[in-house]
């Protein structure tokens, strides 16, 4: 249900873009167009934040290992967590695939599935 | 004709200290570890909450007095952490495969201590002398690492 509404989101999404992107196209080698791209590094939705701010929990993979894991409302986050030489963390012991943690409570924005 | 648009990410510090990359363009997030050249993850602060020193074994091997041993069960036992990984570090002399045999087996040692106080150890970690604490022959560098995880 919520890749569903993400992917509808991303087809209008998409359709406000190219209204403006052909300048940006025409604009030739090296045209990165710093102006018009939007900053990457705050949420610009209605839970506008700094992304430093985001609140995560653990995702245990199917192998048993931990990632972060952060639902901050429609942007969903993912990324491993390891020991400080780069090892993964890897506990397991049955909680494969379970999601814990307050790894939704950075935003207000309620998942659209269940 | 290159076209791109660029991505400026910023990073987000994870809990245990360990820094990631991450993008929002609107709709989407986007996150990755931070890692250096080597591949080794990048981190403001150590998340490793205790270290025992080599000479807390007996030279070579990985026996340890009952009042060393005595030690590292207060250490896990004062401490509330969801859980534990243990890493052990030899010095950087000698041969790395014996190296890396003797800091696993100390670090193996270290772990039994800790689940003997109830401690959810959930790895056992041997680097030898590859990851030296300072880069010289100090018998600093020999040490066994607890990480305490949340």
């Amino acid at each position: 249900m919520k890749t569903a509404f993400k992917a509808t989101a991303a087809i209008v999404c998409m359709a406000l873009l190219s209204a403006c992107d052909g300048a940006i196209a025409s604009g030739g080698f090296g045209a990165f167009a710093d102006a018009r791209t939007p900053d990457k590094t705050l949420d610009r939705g209605r839970d506008a934040k700094d992304l430093s701010q985001l609140v995560a929990g653990i995702w245990v993979d199917p192998n048993g290992c931990e990632h972060w894991i952060i639902d901050d409302g429609v942007e969903g986050y993912l990324s491993q967590r390891v020991d400080p030489y780069g090892k993964p963390i890897c506990g397991g012991h049955g909680a494969e695939t379970i999601a814990s943690g307050p790894f939704k409570a950075g935003s207000d924005v309620p998942d659209l599935a269940n | 004709m290159v076209t791109g648009e660029r991505y400026v990410p910023t990073i987000w510090v994870d809990p245990d200290g360990c820094e990631h990359w991450v993008m929002d363009d609107g709709w989407e997030g986007f996150m990755s570890l931070k890692v250096d050249r080597n591949g080794l993850p990048t981190c403001r602060k150590s998340s490793i909450c205790a270290t025992i020193p080599g000479h807390a074994f007996e030279r070579h091997g990985v026996w340890m007095s009952h009042k060393a041993k005595q030690q590292v069960m207060d250490l896990f036992a004062k401490d509330e952490s969801a859980a534990y990984k243990v890493i052990g570090h030899t010095d950087i002399s000698g041969n790395d495969r014996s190296n890396v045999r003797l800091s696993k087996g100390r670090a193996n040692m270290v772990a039994t201590m800790g689940q003997k106080t109830g401690a959810r150890i959930v790895g056992v970690d041997g680097h030898g002398g590859r990851h030296p604490k300072v880069n010289c022959h100090s018998h600093e560098n020999s040490r066994i690492e607890v990480y305490c995880l949340r």
